[in-house]
């Protein structure tokens, strides 16, 4: 195939696939969850095909334009309905309540007391500070989020201001 | 243009959505977490195997027996880390400590390939841009590296002002 053919396939397929994420209102991947991870890797995986002509770029653009369109129908319906929202993105879970872990709750997140132990090491608690954790959850963006019981909640400024 | 193609390249690519939806549902949060390297390099295998179903280069049945056998190995794996530390172990890694006591460790920058520079680096991520603040710092196997400060060096606490209320 000529050269210049490739590069026509490959601009077209750039700025279809640019018009529809951005029609599909995603303009950040930072706050993306796994499954729009996978959904961005499923269509940067139908490109290629398109850029060696080993399809035609009718074809490229149903493949993308179905899975983009699916996307954007499940996060609609997924806004809508709380019980949607929840069979998509399962809920949070409590897994250390009190300093305990809840061995239970592990276990249905796929992780061991190791696993705890390292996500907890990588926000700066060790072990011997789990006391001064009221709850960790693993959140639906599977990251662990950590409420400090009241006391060892961060001082402020305005209770320097209190000080005798 | 063959408008009957198209059309099934479209269902197809439906299809393949909600299957993908579901297994990844299924496989949990440990799978596509930031665990490990092997975390990402299935995603990407899921995420490869896909663009065939979808343009029809294998059958629905094929493309199906890949994904499931993927996301089967990769629910099994993490199963048994789960349940066994041991096996952990291996298939993880272990962590390891870089400082410790402000102290780098020179043998354990070595087995990470990392030098003092990359150390400062991630401690200043951290807000630390003294190594004596830090108690012990380790290469965690999500490839993060972790800070536990010094007792000294931690923020104020509302108790440390008598207020635990």
């Amino acid at each position: 195939m000529e050269l210049w053919r490739i590069a026509v396939r490959a601009v077209v397929a750039y700025f279809y696939l640019f018009a529809v994420t951005r029609a599909s209102g995603k303009s950040t991947i930072s706050q993306a969850t796994p499954f729009d991870f996978i959904v961005s890797l499923i269509i940067g995986d139908v490109i290629d095909d398109a850029l060696w002509a080993e399809v035609s770029i009718a074809k490229f653009g149903a493949a993308a334009g179905s899975i983009v369109l699916c996307d954007l129908a499940v996060k609609m319906a997924v806004f809508r309905s709380r019980t949607l929202f929840r069979l998509v993105n399962g809920d949070p879970r409590v897994v250390l309540r009190d300093g305990a872990e809840d061995r239970d709750a592990l276990r249905s997140e796929q992780l061991n007391e190791d696993d705890l132990e390292h996500l907890l090491r990588e926000k700066g608690i060790d072990r011997r500070r789990w006391k001064d954790i009221h709850r960790a959850l693993m959140e639906l963006d599977h990251e662990l989020s950590v409420i400090p019981i009241p006391a060892a909640e961060p001082a402020t400024k305005a209770m320097k201001e209190q000080l005798p | 243009m063959d408008w009957q193609e198209l059309g099934l390249t479209a269902a197809r690519g439906l299809l393949v959505y909600v299957v993908m939806l579901v297994v990844i549902r299924v496989l949990g949060k440990r799978t596509i977490g930031n665990f490990s390297a092997f975390d990402l390099l299935v995603a990407l295998m899921l995420g490869e195997v896909v663009d065939e179903i979808i343009y029809g280069d294998v059958s629905i049945a094929q493309g199906l027996v890949a994904i499931f056998v993927v996301a089967g190995a990769k629910y099994a794996t993490a199963w048994i880390t789960c349940v066994s530390p041991a096996a952990s172990r291996v298939l993880e890694g272990k962590p390891r400590e870089l400082v410790r006591h402000g102290e780098l460790l020179p043998k354990a920058l070595r087995a990470e390939l990392m030098n003092e520079l990359e150390v400062m680096a991630s401690l200043r991520l951290q807000g630390i841009s003294d190594v004596r603040e830090v108690k012990s710092a380790c290469m965690e196997v999500d490839g993060v590296v972790s800070v536990i400060r010094e007792e000294w060096a931690e923020p104020l606490q509302k108790r440390d002002l008598g207020k635990s209320d």
